[in-house]
């Protein structure tokens, strides 16, 4: 199963190596990889999607703004009324690796279908990516990949 | 009023050069003007040869001038000088009366305004390029940055006098800043190059970053002065080497022996400028104190009698040499424009910069570090060089592209974390 992934960086983050290896992940598990880069702005996520109608988006971040940042993107996404992929989001999200759960947390109930944070972030990330056997666009996309 | 000016940058050149010595140089930009003023300060106090940086800010670079505004009611620090917003006469205020020479570096694709602020206010260095400051910075397309900077390096050429001319450096060298085949890194240099001197630019530096081997970068920056003065003879040229942009590593040894080795690089490969990291990159910005005891270590590294080149030194000479001069020709060929011919070479992917997600670049190409640590092309996309130039990177039993990505992207921190530098831990904390 080959799915059209947009992997974007935030809108502050300079960042792009860690992408590049989300991006590796991304295309070994044979899935077709439409990269942004970083830094990329909200409105131009907005019309990479419509432009490329993904079945997955992936967010990544590594300059401890990023839960901002993609809590900010969701909400700017929801609110265009547009019909949405499912977004997953990963990396460092706060500067604070205390803040780090809650930030997380609230992206998950901003809509993120997944959140991968903590030293195993991109091997949790590839695993669940590895391990999606969906046939429909969905959120079920996530559900499907849990226990895997 | 009269401010009284820096010394000029292409005077302290070649003071350098007729000192023998390497001008070593920081990264380095705050929000408020009295916080950049200390650190350039600080840099005045090491002694020659050296020269200060203004980096200005994110929002800067990419013309977001209202966020500047928001960050500076709401206490956000920036991360580097709003030149633009602060304007000229602030910074002509700011650089006023320095002992050393200014440089201001940024990332702007589009960098009119900012070329235009830093004339206004007596900079006389600068830096960029239509393709190294456009692939690595976000989606404009070449197509737009290539007229702006021709556009901005033309203005930038005119102003100035005789006795203060002004410089300007290419980030061809550099891009993404590691994982990029040498020879690809000296022929952008070398073609930014060309693309200011067209520009009416008589003083041009060409930068190439540390990569993972010093006998490699010492031959690739030996080879980028000569294809940079074949190509253009009657230009004043220099070469900058930046320390190594990657993950730095973690031990303060570890830190310190690739940061000399830097310096070490530099003179040996002919370089006049070094632009240094420090130790604690894991910050997004490095404090002035770490600068400056990073500056002083690559001086005095700078000044250690040169080791003899090894065999593989001038091996790598030829094939670099070889190799960029091919990458220079197919380019220049395709349109006696550089600018056109830079656009259409990338649409053709006759260049092609890993790892870089930018619409106009194909990103097929790709490097391996190999068994004794050199960059080599794994794959070549459609840039033309010899098939025979690939080489198969030994590959680990089951390790998927994206761990060799992460080993690579590590190879630097752990080669010089090793414990075998150990030695030098127990020297430093006496």
């Amino acid at each position: 199963m080959n799915l059209k992934i947009v992997l974007t960086g935030t809108t502050s983050d300079a960042h792009t190596w860690n992408l590049a290896v989300v991006g590796e992940v991304i295309v070994e598990t044979d899935h077709t990889l439409v990269a942004l880069g970083s830094p990329v702005a909200p409105e131009v996520v907005a019309e990479q999607i419509a432009l490329h109608d993904p079945d997955l988006v992936v967010v990544g971040t590594t300059n401890g703004h990023g839960g901002a940042d993609a809590l900010r993107l969701i909400q700017t996404l929801r609110a265009s009324g547009r019909a949405l992929p499912p977004l997953v989001c990963g990396g460092r999200l706060t500067t604070d690796l205390d803040d780090e759960p809650a930030a997380a947390q609230a992206l998950l109930d901003a809509g993120y279908a997944r959140v991968f944070v903590g030293p195993s972030a991109l091997m949790l990330f590839a695993r669940w990516l590895r391990a999606l056997r969906v046939q429909a666009v969905s959120p079920s996309l996530a559900r499907a990949g849990e226990g895997a | 009023m009269v401010a009284l000016r820096p010394p000029g940058f292409v005077a302290t050149l070649r003071a350098a050069a007729d000192a023998g010595q390497l001008v070593v140089q920081p990264r380095m930009g705050f929000g408020e003007v009295a916080e950049m003023r200390d650190g350039l300060e600080a840099v005045e106090g090491l002694p020659q040869f050296r020269a200060g940086t203004i980096t200005v800010d994110s929002y800067t670079r990419l013309l977001q001038f209202a966020a500047i505004e928001r960050a500076l009611r709401s206490g956000e620090r920036l991360n580097g000088f709003p030149i633009v917003t602060h304007g000229a006469d602030v910074t002509t205020q700011l650089i006023a009366g320095l002992t050393l020479p200014v440089q201001v570096r940024h990332g702007s694709p589009l960098p009119g305004a900012l070329f235009a602020t830093a004339t206004a206010a007596g900079i006389d260095a600068i830096e960029g390029g239509p393709v190294s400051y456009c692939l690595p910075y976000g989606r404009v397309p070449l197509r737009e940055t290539v007229p702006a900077w021709r556009e901005a390096s033309e203005r930038w050429a005119e102003h100035g006098t005789p006795d203060r001319p002004p410089m300007i450096e290419t980030f061809g060298g550099c891009m993404m800043g590691q994982l990029c085949g040498p020879s690809l890194l000296i022929a952008l240099s070398v073609l930014e190059a060309i693309f200011f001197a067209e520009a009416g630019n008589r003083h041009i530096g060409l930068s190439y970053a540390q990569g993972t081997s010093c006998d490699q970068d010492v031959a690739a920056l030996r080879v980028l002065g000569r294809l940079a003065r074949e190509a253009l003879p009657d230009r004043e040229l220099h070469c900058v080497l930046y320390t190594f942009m990657g993950l730095f590593p973690r031990t303060p040894w570890g830190a310190r022996r690739l940061l000399e080795d830097s310096a070490r690089v530099a003179v040996r490969g002919g370089a006049a400028r070094l632009i240094v990291k420090t130790t604690d990159e894991a910050r997004e910005i490095p404090s002035v104190a770490s600068n400056v005891r990073a500056l002083g270590w690559a001086q005095a590294a700078a000044a250690e009698p040169a080791e003899p080149d090894s065999a593989a030194v001038r091996s790598w000479e030829d094939e670099l040499a070889s190799e960029a001069r091919r990458l220079v020709d197919a380019v220049r060929e395709l349109n006696a424009d550089i600018g056109a011919a830079l656009i259409e070479a990338f649409a053709r992917g006759l260049l092609d910069v890993p790892y870089c997600t930018h619409p106009d670049n194909r990103n097929k190409a790709r490097v391996a570090i190999d068994a004794i640590g050199a960059l080599r092309w794994r794959e070549l996309g459609a840039l033309p060089l010899a098939r025979t130039t690939v080489h198969a990177a030994p590959a680990k039993t089951g390790a998927r592209p994206s761990e060799q990505l992460l080993a690579a992207l590590e190879h630097n921190r752990r080669v010089y974390d090793a414990s075998s530098h150990a030695a030098d831990e127990r020297e430093e904390s006496q």
